[in-house]
């Protein structure tokens, strides 16, 4: 009689099934015995309250006031999961204010390697490691024993024992003049590319060459060294600390969408997983003024994201790397953001006149011809601290007043940027060059933005935990 | 190895071991029902701690510890429904219900029946929980809520009833 109310029940029943195998026996165990911990902690309080009622029933609200600031009290705030690691701090490395890395150094979840090896005169030492379930921070030391400057050039993630490399971006790598007999210490963070987890065993590689400024902004070089170290990581310890939380929302300004999956808390940061449908008539490329909100011991602690791994132009999956503080077992995590990073896909064209040196059609009045010399032009802009900040990309096809279709002069440049910037007044003066191929072109030119600053602005809080 | 009887007394007697014993053996299930009413993993987990805190606490008054696991569900019904409560989501738009297909998008019948049994009178969600996500028989059920079998035949059809009523072609929910 009720066979349509059945079957969808039923197969709730099947998502109810796959979600109770998915989580793991460690985090079961952890939520029994905090639950027993817990439950004999009260226990103890309960039976010393009695007793201290039963001898002296005047001193038994001292003593309850006693017994509440001292084990606990009546009322036990929530036990949380387990938040210490199983590692001693690591130490000789400057944290600075990194919210995550303080957080998870305090809490012993900095997994020392410490490994060496030397090639010719460089020594390059795996202090630790910080692994989550995307991203992974390493420390390490470089000595450079030679009489001249070291340069690190890279460093790289490759498959262990191949020269395979493995889907990633990082940050903060290469670039380094190394005194001679230095010490140089420091820390490069690994973001593993879309969907990609951290692999278990992996050999990292630290390019090392002499410095020289014909060098210096290369990725590699004459004479450099090239020193590998092995690393296993400890999973087992990862996967303990890492949860997955689904969010399945929704967040819709007007008619446009984006949808949060799910937020992945690890100690070594909080991965937001996120799809911006394709349906959207905007191009929306993300969310704006986005962070999380987390309140630990009453205080509310902004975590930051540093990077983000940005849709398609026609939408799709994007993921935000936040800062984390789940070892300090916050009572909430909140994402909030004030609105979406959108604009108009029929705005997204840039028309110059060359010959008139105007500009004929821009999304905003914010756009300036600045010249056209030698074949190349320029556009000037401020971005200014309260504007909507987004950067202003441009497409290397153009079409000329003709319908014609040109690319631009990559050997000459190609696009580039450069910016000033006033600590006054918080206003950045953003050039863009475009260099053409050496030529006259029917007038007006019209060049396609692949990104511009716009927002669609709306609150947005959204609980994670 | 000790029966589930013979744990269930030395758990009620104050045995920490046989009463961790006996909770390892059923925490996944007990997760699984705390899933199904709180729908995501970290506040199922905190449930079951909960749970485990309040039954250890409970148990040396158990009367009937051949009844224990049946009592351990209902306090984690309990503590379910205490978080369910608790808990305020602040999402300023409605949850929209894509037409999408993309395999991670929330279905429009999901989203409904979600919201048809939270709004549903607390007996009858019980039963169409533990019968339809948890595989449960009518007379597990029946000594998991304390009541007569015939009770939750009743309420078992009564909540079919009303989810069908409350869930109207198109995806429309009606408050109870």
């Amino acid at each position: 009689m009720y066979e349509k109310e059945e079957r969808m029940l039923n197969e709730m029943n099947r998502d109810a099934g796959i979600y109770t195998a998915v989580v793991s026996d460690e985090a079961l165990d952890a939520a029994v015995r905090s639950g027993m911990r817990r439950g004999r902690r009260m226990q103890r309080s309960r039976k010393r309250i009695a007793a201290y009622s039963a001898m002296i029933a005047t001193v038994a609200a001292a003593m309850l006031f006693v017994v509440w600031g001292g084990d606990g009290g009546i009322v036990e705030p929530k036990e949380q999961m387990a938040a210490q690691g199983p590692y001693p701090p690591l130490t000789g490395f400057d944290l600075g204010e990194n919210i995550t890395l303080n957080t998870a150094n305090q809490h012993g979840m900095i997994q020392p390697v410490n490994q060496s090896v030397t090639r010719g005169d460089y020594t390059v030492t795996l202090n630790g490691i910080l692994v989550g379930s995307q991203q992974m921070e390493v420390f390490y030391t470089i000595q450079n024993d030679a009489e001249y400057h070291a340069d690190l050039k890279r460093v790289e993630m490759k498959r262990k024992g191949s020269s395979q490399s493995l889907p990633y971006s990082i940050g903060s790598s290469g670039g380094t003049r190394i005194k001679p007999g230095q010490t140089f210490r420091t820390r490069s963070d690994i973001h593993m590319g879309e969907n990609q987890a951290v692999p278990e065993e992996m050999t990292l590689s630290f390019s090392i060459a002499p410095y020289s400024t014909n060098t210096v902004h290369q990725s590699s070089a004459e004479g450099e060294q090239v020193l590998d170290i092995d690393v296993s990581v400890d999973m087992e310890t990862v996967q303990k600390f890492t949860r997955t939380i689904p969010l399945n929302k929704m967040l819709q300004i007007e008619s446009q969408r984006f949808y949060l999956k799910e937020a992945v808390l690890s100690p070594a940061g909080i991965v937001l997983k996120a799809n911006i449908p394709s349906s959207n008539t905007m191009k929306v490329s993300g969310l704006w003024d986005v962070y999380l909100e987390t309140v630990v011991n009453g205080k509310q602690v902004r975590l930051n994201s540093d990077s983000a791994f940005l849709p398609g132009a026609g939408g799709g999956d994007m993921t935000y790397f936040f800062d984390s503080n789940i070892l300090e077992n916050p009572k909430s995590i909140t994402l909030k953001a004030s609105g979406f990073q959108a604009v108009d896909p029929s705005e997204m064209k840039l028309v110059i006149d060359t010959d008139k040196k105007e500009i004929l059609r821009a999304p905003d009045g914010d756009l300036r011809f600045g010249a056209y010399t030698g074949h190349t032009l320029t556009v000037e802009y401020e971005e200014r601290a309260d504007r909507h900040m987004g950067s202003v990309s441009i497409e290397p096809e153009f079409v000329d007043g003709e319908g014609k279709k040109h690319t631009i002069n990559e050997d000459a440049g190609g696009l580039s940027s450069s910016s000033r910037s006033s600590s006054d007044t918080g206003i950045s003066l953003i050039t863009q060059y475009i260099h053409l191929k050496p030529g006259d072109y029917p007038q007006p030119l019209t060049f396609t933005l692949s990104s511009y600053p716009g927002v669609m602005e709306q609150a947005f809080e959204v609980p994670i935990r | 190895m000790l029966e589930t009887k013979e744990l269930a007394a030395a758990a009620c007697r104050g045995d920490e071991e046989a009463f961790y014993a006996l909770v390892t053996e059923h925490r996944r299930r007990l997760y699984g029902i705390a899933y199904s009413y709180l729908h995501n993993e970290s506040d199922a987990l905190e449930a079951l701690q909960e749970t485990v805190c309040r039954a250890w606490m409970k148990c040396r008054k158990l009367k009937h510890p051949e009844a224990f696991v049946p009592w351990l569900i209902r306090i984690l019904i309990n503590c379910c429904v205490d978080e369910q409560k608790r808990k305020k989501r602040m999402v300023p738009v409605e949850e929209v219900r894509s037409r999408e297909t993309a395999a991670e998008m929330v279905s429009d019948s999901k989203l409904d029946l979600e919201r048809a049994l939270s709004r549903m009178k607390p007996k009858y969600r019980h039963v169409l929980i533990l019968k339809y996500y948890q595989d449960m028989t009518i007379s597990d059920i029946a000594h998991i809520l304390d009541v007569p079998e015939g009770t939750v035949k009743t309420r078992l059809h009564q909540g079919l009833k009303l989810l069908r009523q409350k869930i109207e072609p198109g995806g429309a929910v009606f408050h109870v």
